[in-house]
């Protein structure tokens, strides 16, 4: 997004876990958020636990609620972050996502990076949303490459 | 370690390395100290400016509220933090 609306300040772009945009058909996403605190879906019970030694409760709760009210008007709205603007982009972009992201995948960073004039897009195996702590080595060496060449 | 402020928005941040400057992004709930060793490994060679998002990590508010625009909001505010850090374009990570 600051590579879009802000294009001076940005060099290139290194992302993952990220697409511009947001795809909650079935409505999973939105509920992984609004009940995480109080009953997380499967899959969610650490990030659970996470949050609330980290933040307390109440914080987290109001939180999660919050961002989960986000989500659903910017669903409601098409689902549309950054994607329909990322043409002004003119920086390097490389964006990454794990094999078993359960929020987002390679055919939607696909479509983002189809909008940027200089991108590279690639799926990473055996990795979900926080690839840099599940291929932990693989990612500093990938990230240190990009920063070496742009 | 520092602290920028705009409006109710409260960015903690800390700077570490010497070089080309790179924002370190952390995601939501997210935080900056757990990036220590990947911040370790970029000092090496890059002036890295780690923050953590409004209303995670130590940045506030806590709790925020999230707009439907937050993005939007979000990234005037880090460009405004950014030209306080640096006079040069910066890699955005994260």
């Amino acid at each position: 997004m600051m590579a879009v609306l802000q294009t001076p300040v940005a060099r290139s772009v290194f992302a993952w876990g990220s697409a511009g945009a947001v795809s909650d058909p079935d409505g999973k996403l939105v509920t992984s958020f609004r009940t995480v605190v109080y009953d997380p879906v499967p899959g969610f019970g650490d990030y659970r636990d996470y949050l609330v030694a980290y933040y307390g409760e109440a914080v987290a709760r109001a939180t999660t609620q919050s961002f989960a009210d986000a989500m659903h008007a910017i669903v409601a709205d098409g689902g549309d972050i950054c994607r329909d603007r990322a043409d002004r982009i003119t920086c390097p972009v490389c964006l990454l996502v794990g094999e078993a992201d359960i929020f987002v995948t390679k055919p939607m960073i696909d479509a983002l990076a189809a909008r940027i004039a200089n991108s590279e897009a690639m799926e990473v195996p055996g990795a979900g949303h926080s690839i840099h702590e599940d291929q932990r080595d693989w990612f500093t060496a990938k990230l240190l490459d990009w920063l070496a060449r742009n | 370690m520092g602290c920028f402020e705009r409006g109710d928005s409260r960015i903690h941040f800390e700077i570490t390395g010497r070089g080309d400057p790179v924002l370190l992004l952390p995601g939501f709930t997210d935080s900056i100290a757990a990036h220590d060793v990947l911040r370790s490994h970029l000092a090496d060679r890059f002036r890295v400016i780690a923050a953590d998002l409004p209303g995670s990590g130590l940045s506030g508010p806590q709790p925020r509220h999230y707009s439907r625009h937050y993005y939007d909001e979000d990234a005037a505010l880090f460009a405004e933090f950014l030209a306080e850090h640096t006079d040069r374009p910066a890699h955005l990570v994260g």
